[in-house]
């Protein structure tokens, strides 16, 4: 009878203890997966603005694939721009997890990240691959703005800082 | 006593707080290569020997792409909230003032100003940084490609501190100036990261700075051997600046007993009460410490900028 019940006592501290470690790494995770879309520059946008091709795996929302956009434009940059430019990230991926909080209500399919990026009508593309579907679209997305916006929230330092 | 600390303290937390590093000036001209692919230079004769300079009044005068150009620059950086120091409005304001203080007088004695030659030679259009910009078009039958260059230079190191450069796709329906627009814009991120790497370095440890050092040819009998104390003044220099470079950082490029070269000086950006630095304030403070004794040498610091000075030893 003891036994059983020391058993039972064991089976719950391995249970938690696994609960705990879930836990954290699921705390470690970034806010959108980088695996789950791809990134590439679709000509020059008008000022202020650039216009980035993003593929988003699985049947995406229009909401996941501004958002994937976004992310790509502020952690991963990008290059194939018309006149030859490759496009540096705004801010390094560390800070993805330093400002966690920011990031995840953010880049949230119904964040504010929504007001920072457009789809171009009738840029719609659905491929099957061997992972499954991915649907894609050319998206402008407000660089300077989405710039502006990450300064003010300190995130990222304007450039003429410290002077 | 702990009342008079503490005020003493938070007015030293104030000053840090609000003091703010010298801003470099940036401003965007032609590189070298454009003007001479594009005829704005002139010619003339050095001694016999015929040399070509830039002529960059008659490139901003002429050119609309190169106007096109530099105000797309100017305003992108604007953008992020550093303003460009216009060139063309630079070289008209020096032609306007000088003008004027030839007929500035004074109202007692109708004085005029004093001007050395030095310093009618000095009202040149200057900055910190200079970004110069590059591009060429290559045409293949209806075809148009750009290909965009622009190069950060600081004007006292020449080093390179920030670049972007690239070979825009081939287009046949775009008419140049929207293809330089295009490649002017999308550059301008990449070049911006390396230009704040370069701040963030230089708010790190320190703006890199020149140091020139030379004798007056007065008779004196000093120079830099001269000896004070069992020490060269060569190295009573070289502990001074060993003792307010940060992290002691400079490099001492070339030396003879009559000149002294120092490059990658770090300077810090603050002095003690929290004003800005730069290299005249610093060379100051050496002229100020030689002018003490044990060593009593009277030198003069002639001011080339925010990065560099020329100390010379032996009187004003």
């Amino acid at each position: 009878m003891l036994k059983t019940r020391s058993y039972r006592l064991l089976a719950y501290v391995a249970m938690a203890l696994m609960l705990v470690v879930n836990v954290a790494a699921k705390d470690k995770k970034t806010v959108v997966e980088p695996s789950a879309y791809e990134i590439t520059g679709a000509g020059s946008g008008t000022e202020g603005t650039c216009l980035v091709k993003v593929y988003v795996y699985g049947n995406a929302t229009d909401a996941a694939i501004k958002r994937a956009a976004v992310h790509g434009v502020i952690f991963r940059g990008f290059s194939g721009t018309s006149s030859g430019a490759s496009q540096p990230a705004m801010a390094s991926e560390s800070l993805e997890e330093t400002y966690r909080d920011f990031f995840k209500s953010f880049l949230d399919e119904k964040g504010a990240c929504q007001n920072y990026a457009s789809i171009v009508p009738a840029s719609y593309e659905r491929i099957k691959t061997q992972k499954g579907v991915k649907v894609g679209a050319v998206v402008q997305v407000m660089r300077a703005a989405l710039r502006k916006e990450l300064e003010k929230q300190e995130i990222i330092k304007s450039l003429s800082s410290g002077f | 006593m702990k009342k008079i600390f503490l005020s003493l303290m938070l007015l030293l937390a104030a000053a840090s707080a609000f003091s703010q590093a010298k801003k470099p000036t940036l401003m965007v001209v032609p590189s070298d290569v454009w003007c001479n692919k594009n005829g704005f230079v002139q010619t003339f004769d050095n001694q016999g020997i015929s040399e070509t300079v830039p002529d960059y009044k008659a490139a901003l005068s002429n050119s609309m792409d190169l106007v096109a150009v530099t105000t797309k620059i100017g305003s992108l950086m604007a953008d992020r909230g550093f303003p460009l120091k216009d060139m063309a409005q630079t070289i008209k304001s020096i032609s306007t003032l000088s003008t004027e203080d030839r007929l500035i007088q004074s109202k007692t004695t109708g004085a005029s100003m004093t001007e050395s030659p030095l310093d009618r030679f000095r009202r040149t259009a200057k900055a910190d940084i200079l970004l110069e910009v590059t591009w060429n078009v290559t045409t293949t039958g209806p075809k148009k490609q750009v290909t965009y260059m622009l190069a950060g230079k600081d004007a006292y190191s020449g080093k390179q501190v920030a670049g972007a450069e690239g070979t825009g796709a081939p287009s046949f329906a775009a008419d140049l100036p929207i293809l330089l627009e295009e490649a002017v814009q999308d550059h301008m991120e990449a070049f911006c990261a390396q230009l704040q790497s370069h701040f963030e370095d230089m708010l790190q440890n320190g703006r890199e700075c020149i140091l020139d050092v030379r004798v007056w040819d007065n008779g004196s009998g000093i120079d830099l051997e001269s000896e004070y104390e069992g020490q060269e003044l060569i190295d009573v220099i070289d502990n001074w600046l060993a003792d307010n470079t940060v992290q002691h950082r400079f490099n001492k490029s070339d030396a003879t007993e009559n000149f002294a070269l120092y490059e990658q000086v770090r300077i810090p950006l603050y002095k003690p009460n929290g004003q800005g630095m730069d290299m005249d304030g610093f060379a100051r403070n050496l002229r100020s410490y030689l002018s003490k004794p044990p060593y009593s040498i009277p030198c003069k610091v002639i001011n080339r900028g925010l990065g560099r000075a020329l100390l010379v030893i032996g009187e004003k």
